[in-house]
């Protein structure tokens, strides 16, 4: 029982030299104006090369679009649709992957009209018209956004990776399970 | 080999989840208080083993022992399974909690069937012959594991046949690197701790 022990304590210590992970895919997506990025990866980092991206509408579930990733592991397309999108990454074997891109919402109640007056203020000032300052200012936006949607999707990456940690705590869930059916078989023997 | 969720269609996940639900509860009433610990043990390994990969040509591959569980549980290698795949779907979200059915079943199963045919042969003195059954055990295990996923793709959806056909090819490299590491664990186990392998029947060599 001891080298049994001794051996399995060699094994975790290979699990924590290796990195460890699963054929798990991690699919991230962003909207930028009209334009869905679609990223996607396996759980070790390794991009999913020319895998199939389905892109639907949450709601009804209809097919909206779909395509291959590139050898970046992304794919983009053009949307007008503001709803819900599931986008969806199937690279066969079972394994897929799924992500929800939550609608943006455009406007809200009352803000509207206070941004109408503050670009026809602006307007009237720099004599351009209403949608070309729109149009600048979204732009600039999407230029700035673009990194911090970058870091989100690396971050997003990171809270999905298998943690040694992980690892050790689920090989302690396996002794306390069994641990419990230990606990019950024994009462139901006990006198 | 996890099957992930929306892959499969509802009759082949409630027919999974019936017949592994069935094993699951067969292998917990054949386990007594002296088993317990040699299934967490190997619960455990099953646990790790799936998520450590080995880089092999192009792709990597990962080792799944259900061989090594089937030859020393018999039948407490479906509750075994069950246990490993729900941590890894509840802590990794490798495969899904709808799919568990099945991938017990894909992953369980052929270790059942492998402890059947190889059980009278696991308990014999000659090196030789313990060393085939741990390769065969391996082996077999992985491609009858294959095949059964293969089987469950095909069935939820005809146009998965073509995907089964290269899963096969796929997982070659991996029946072989199984049987052999399979082979070493088992002489192993007999050599350190023969009475790990009792639940067998008596040697028919």
């Amino acid at each position: 029982m001891k080298k049994i022990i001794i051996y399995m304590l060699l094994l975790l210590l290979t699990v924590l030299r290796v990195n460890a992970y699963g054929h798990k895919i991690i699919v991230f997506a962003y909207k930028v104006s009209d334009k869905v990025f679609v990223e996607c990866t396996f759980a070790d980092g390794k991009v999913c090369k020319r895998s199939p991206v389905t892109v639907y509408e949450d709601k009804t579930g209809t097919k909206l679009f779909d395509g291959i990733t590139d050898d970046g592991g992304q794919y983009s397309v053009t949307i007008i649709n503001t709803e819900q999108l599931r986008i969806v990454v199937d690279v066969g074997e079972g394994h897929r992957g799924e992500f929800i891109l939550e609608a943006l919402q455009e406007s809200y109640e009352g803000h509207e009209e206070h941004e109408q007056a503050e670009l026809n203020e602006i307007t009237q000032a720099l004599c351009i018209s209403g949608p070309d300052v729109e149009n600048i200012v979204n732009d600039i936006m999407d230029k700035k956004l673009a990194t911090v949607n970058m870091a989100v999707a690396k971050m997003q990456h990171y809270s999905s990776t298998t943690r040694v940690s992980d690892i050790i705590g689920g090989i302690g869930y396996v002794f306390g399970i069994f641990g419990i059916i230990m606990y019950f078989k024994s009462k139901k023997h006990a006198p | 080999m996890h099957i992930s969720e929306g892959v499969l269609s509802v009759p082949v996940l409630v027919s999974g989840a019936i017949l592994s639900a069935g094993g699951v509860f067969y292998g917990l009433k054949k386990m007594d208080n002296e088993n317990v610990p040699k299934a967490a043990l190997l619960t455990a390994a099953f646990f790790v083993a799936a998520l450590v990969h080995v880089p092999l040509g192009p792709s990597s591959v990962h080792l799944t022992l259900n061989g090594i569980l089937g030859l020393v549980l018999g039948w407490m290698v479906f509750p075994s399974v069950f246990v490993a795949l729900f941590l890894q779907a509840l802590l990794f979200q490798f495969g899904g909690f709808t799919t568990i059915g099945v991938n017990t079943l894909i992953m369980a199963s052929p270790g059942l069937i492998v402890y059947y045919l190889l059980r009278g042969y696991i308990k014999s003195k000659n090196f030789y012959v313990v060393f085939t059954s741990g390769l065969i055990a391996g082996f077999l295990s992985i491609l009858l594991s294959t095949l059964l996923l293969s089987l469950s793709l095909a069935i939820s959806a005809p146009e998965h046949l073509g995907i089964a056909k290269v899963i096969m090819l796929s997982h070659v490299p991996v029946m072989f690197t199984e049987g052999i590491i399979s082979a070493f664990c088992i002489t192993f186990i007999k050599k350190v701790k023969p009475e790990i392998f009792e639940i067998c029947q008596d040697s028919v060599l």
